[in-house]
């Protein structure tokens, strides 16, 4: 008998693997149902594979929770009451009116809390008068400065109005403490840099902590102290420390909610939204064009704050008598902090309101903030009806979303907002704004990858081009090389290539270049498999065995090799797809996943396919032509 | 042929070798690293028509970004590398960076795509810690289950140390050729850089195990000869091998080359330093470390040259 039973039945085995392979790969889509159970694969794409960012094109973008850094700051002389007092009303002068071209000269005045203060108008200035500024900076002196105790600002009649260049007040101070009047000024100082949520903490008079937020766009710690030392006092230490964010589990999975709910409008197909590290957070966008635009809304995760609005006054002195001043003026508001924020939100939903149908905004708190909401309104809706009612304003992050009156006490934790002008547009907004603000973690991007989809499809098909020619080269090579051994490696090489893609279509593997690259190396591995097995063979032949004896003996001794190499390779793959999951980075992971797939492939392709392939062909009659498998001339007369 | 008379001689080319990577290593700027692991931005601008690179770097330096470098890299493609991007803030109304400049560069000429790419410093210390480990953690894997593997042999330890001894000798020489390489040519270091390395790594050991699988036969039939005559005949019965396996290794790599996308050029550049170097030290590097032990003449190389 020529062809043993068993081969035959193994060749029907791959022939049947190698239809299946090929009716796998083809049909682009799968789509099976049976009854509970579905199965779905495969997409429009190149034989229905998974492709990456890098291939079809996207945003890969990683977030982490923004930390906060610590500043410790040691001045060298502790300034006292007076010099401090002297220098915030330098600073916010300056402030006021640098871009006015109005110079303020102060001078110190014998009595311990008092200041003069002169104003003029430089000479290169075009001002003609100092009298449109000066109610501007009596007011706004007084909003910032807290402890202005009385200010003597003597507006001169109106005929001197017209031609004023120069006038002169004097503040007066109350008592204050020094290290909170330093805490103030620091606060302030820093407000002026842009920078949000810090608290200043002096410690004794000489050395002040500050803890900020850690961010990207917060002004160089440089110029902080630089401030600090024109203000205040040269400073012998200055040291910033990072601290990183500890965000906690639930806090990472509402942020991958509030992402999720914010991505889901731009109908991306397949958003990958993860937590991982702890405190980072996975974003995947394939095929999405306006990334700016959907990182702007990512990135506003979102501090809410509850701040009580207090009117100011009602009318205010100006040059011909008295004037009214409306609330709506941000100099006439004086904003409070409630230590209410979004964590003391339950919940928050767009609704109707019961009677008359418009559209309204309901709000729940839980117990704390049930307690607090109920004082803030008790209080709030005391000034209804007055002429300086006061009202709750609603922070998102420093953006105003909502700034509503109170008409009644509300005691039970949950209300509703109205406004007139309010759409079901407007409210559904306001809701989702409201509910985002839950989370206190800011975020910070640190990561992005973003890939053009033209420029994605031109690397997927050059890397395809230069993976076929690759292949193509290394057939070429094992069949001049090897001759009718090369032609069975060449088929288990195709089959190999079948497999592997199947596998990734159906487990489903996400193809990206480097993914592609680790496939393409596999190739290398299942190529010099068969490499180690025919040289063994022919060395058997060489010993002068039969060919089918040789081809068992090869394939036996070659086995140990290519066990041992396989499994080191199976090591180096598992560490790279363990160092890329724990990174984030799915390079690395595509990499290890294709190249183990791929190893463990070739071990089938390589001991399997092949050895029952060559001992077929080799029970034929082309068995008898011994060089046919091997490069040399072996004399057929000994087997 | 008598490959093991020589040893002395390939450890002096490895020897000479290693130093020049070494030093290389240790003069600043030791690798010239890429955004993935320094930190900062790079876009890649298609426009429609043809652009200079100079206009584009004029146009950034005139936006304040001073620090970008501007790359032609095809007639209508400029690759810019520069510090990171900042992200626009709504509330306060200002753009994000790559906004502003999309819109300054779009005055040059239709901008067709832009691809961008922005890594912060904390991911990129990260990366190294973990490839360090990544790498370590391997080695460590390989070791044991080569010494594992050949149980059946006397010191099978010393196996495995010798496989990590090449592994070793090739990562520091990959390293070392991309630090020269990076001083020279500018060529960068990027995020595939590691997976590169374990792959070199991989292939090494896989290549070194082949010739020591023959090595283990061998000494298996006759554990009386000299290991040094053992593995002078294992390596000249598997040089047909390693020389094939390499040869299309190196034509699927070259393939990737010369075809294959831009994005993947320096893995692959490290993959075929790799390829060359890994070959070469699982014959004239591992076989001989092994052969040097057994003889008791490694207290001298070892602290001289094989390091």
């Amino acid at each position: 008998m020529l062809i043993n039973r068993s081969n035959i039945i193994r060749l029907l085995m791959i022939f049947v693997i190698g239809l299946a392979t090929f009716g796998a790969l083809f049909p682009s889509k799968w789509d099976l149902n049976v009854g509970d159970w579905t199965f779905s694969r495969g997409s429009d794409s190149l034989l229905g594979m998974k492709l990456g960012l890098d291939l079809q094109g996207g945003s890969h973008l990683v977030y982490q929770a923004r930390g906060t850094k610590n500043i410790e700051i040691e001045f060298s002389e502790v300034p006292n009451v007076n010099s401090i007092n002297e220098s915030i009303v330098t600073f916010h002068l300056e402030n006021l009116l640098d871009a006015e071209q109005i110079f303020a000269n102060i001078s110190k005045i014998d009595s311990n809390n008092e200041l003069s203060v002169d104003l003029k108008i430089r000479e290169t200035s075009e001002i003609q008068s100092l009298a449109n500024y000066l109610p501007g900076i009596e007011s706004r002196l007084e909003y910032r400065i807290s402890n202005i105790d009385d200010m003597l600002f003597v507006i001169p009649s109106s005929e001197d109005l017209e031609n004023l260049k120069e006038f002169t007040f004097s503040i007066v101070f109350s008592e204050e403490n020094q290290a909170v009047l330093l805490e103030q000024f620091i606060t302030e100082i820093f407000s002026n840099l842009g920078s949000s949520n810090k608290s200043v903490n002096v410690k004794d008079n000489k050395t002040v902590i500050i803890n900020t937020e850690l961010s990207t766009r917060t002004p160089g710690d440089e110029i902080l102290k630089q401030d600090l030392e024109t203000y205040i006092s040269p400073t012998t230490k200055f040291l910033v420390t990072d601290i990183p964010a500890t965000p906690t589990a639930n806090q990472m999975e509402g942020v991958v909610d509030i992402i999720n709910r914010r991505v889901n409008p731009y109908g991306v197909s397949e958003p990958i939204i993860q937590s991982m590290d702890g405190d980072k957070i996975l974003v995947q966008l394939p095929g999405l064009n306006n990334v700016e635009e959907v990182k702007t809304l990512i990135g506003r995760t979102a501090q809410l704050r509850f701040v009580e609005r207090t009117c100011l006054e009602n009318y205010r002195l100006v040059a011909d008598g008295m004037e009214y001043y409306p609330c709506e003026v941000k100099e006439n508001q004086s904003d409070q902090e409630t230590g209410l924020t979004g964590d003391d939100l339950d919940r928050a939903y767009a609704g109707t309101h019961p009677q008359t149908g418009a559209p309204i905004v309901n709000v729940e708190f839980d117990s704390e903030g049930t307690k607090v909401f109920a004082e803030l309104t008790t209080k709030l809706s005391a000034t209804r009806g007055t002429s300086t009612p006061d009202r709750f304003v609603v922070f998102l992050d420093d953006e105003e979303i909502v700034a509503p009156g109170v008409s009644q006490p509300i005691l039970g934790g949950s209300a509703f907002i109205e406004g007139q002008a309010f759409t079901f547009d407007r409210v559904n907004t306001i809701a989702i704004q409201l509910e985002s603000g839950r989370l206190p973690v800011p975020l910070e991007l640190i990561s992005e990858l973003t890939v053009d989809a033209t420029l994605g499809a031109e690397s997927l098909s050059k890397s395809l081009t230069a993976g076929i020619a690759g292949l193509l080269l290394v057939l070429l090579f094992m069949v001049l090389y090897y001759r009718a051994a090369g032609i069975v490696a060449a088929f288990s090489l195709i089959l190999y290539t079948a497999i592997v893609l199947t596998l990734f279509k159906l487990i489903p593997i996400t193809l990206t270049l480097a993914g592609l690259a680790g496939f393409i190396l596999s190739i290398g591995m299942a190529v010099d498999a068969n490499i180690l097995i025919f040289e063994r063979t022919k060395e058997e032949l060489r010993l002068g065995r039969t060919l089918l004896s040789s081809i068992e003996i090869g394939f036996n001794r070659a086995w140990t090799a290519i066990r041992d190499a396989s499994i080191s390779t199976l090591i180096t793959s598992a560490v790279l797809i363990w160092f890329g999951q724990r990174l984030g980075a799915t390079t690395l992971a595509g990499v290890g996943s294709t190249l183990s797939i791929g190893v463990l492939v070739s071990l089938f392709t390589s001991v399997f396919v092949s050895k029952v392939l060559l001992q077929i062909i080799g029970s034929t009659f082309f068995g008898k032509w011994k060089s046919l498998f091997s490069p040399e001339n072996i004399t057929t007369s000994r087997g | 042929m008598d490959i093991v008379k020589r040893r002395f001689w390939y450890f002096t080319i490895s020897a000479v070798l290693l130093v020049i990577c070494i030093s290389s290593l240790l003069i600043s700027p030791r690798l010239t690293l890429g955004i993935d692991f320094a930190g900062g931005s790079t876009l890649t601008v298609v426009f429609d028509s043809e652009i200079k690179s100079d206009s584009v770097r004029e146009r950034l330096n005139k936006l304040g970004y001073n620090d970008a470098t501007v790359q032609q890299s095809g007639s209508d493609t400029v690759f810019i590398r520069m510090s990171k991007l900042e992200e626009g803030n709504e509330s306060s109304g200002t753009k994000s960076d790559r906004i502003l400049i999309e819109e300054d560069l779009s005055n040059l000429a239709k901008i067709a795509s832009v691809d961008v790419a922005t890594v912060s410093g904390v991911v990129a210390n990260d990366t190294v810690n973990n490839a360090i480990i990544a790498v370590l953690v391997a080695s460590v894997g390989i070791l044991l289950y080569v010494t594992y593997s050949f149980r059946g042999v006397s010191n099978p330890f010393r196996y495995g140390v010798a496989a990590i001894v090449a592994l070793v000798h090739d990562s520091l020489i990959v390293l070392g050729l991309f630090s020269l390489l990076g001083k020279f040519m500018g060529l960068e270091i990027n995020a595939m850089f590691i997976p590169g390395i374990l792959v070199v790594i991989g292939y090494s050991v896989n290549d070194t195990i082949v010739v020591f699988d023959r090595v283990r036969e061998n000494a298996t039939i006759d554990p009386d000869r000299p290991l040094s005559m053992i593995v002078n005949e294992s390596i000249t019965q598997t040089i047909g091998r390693s020389l094939n396996t390499s040869v299309t290794l190196l034509l699927t790599i070259l393939a990737l080359i010369f075809l294959g996308g831009e994005s993947i050029r320096n893995f692959l550049y490290v993959l075929l330093i790799g390829l060359i170097v890994g070959t070469y030290s699982s014959i004239f590097i591992a076989c001989q470390f092994l052969v040097m032990w057994e003889q008791g003449e490694l207290r001298f190389p070892l602290s001289k040259k094989s390091r």
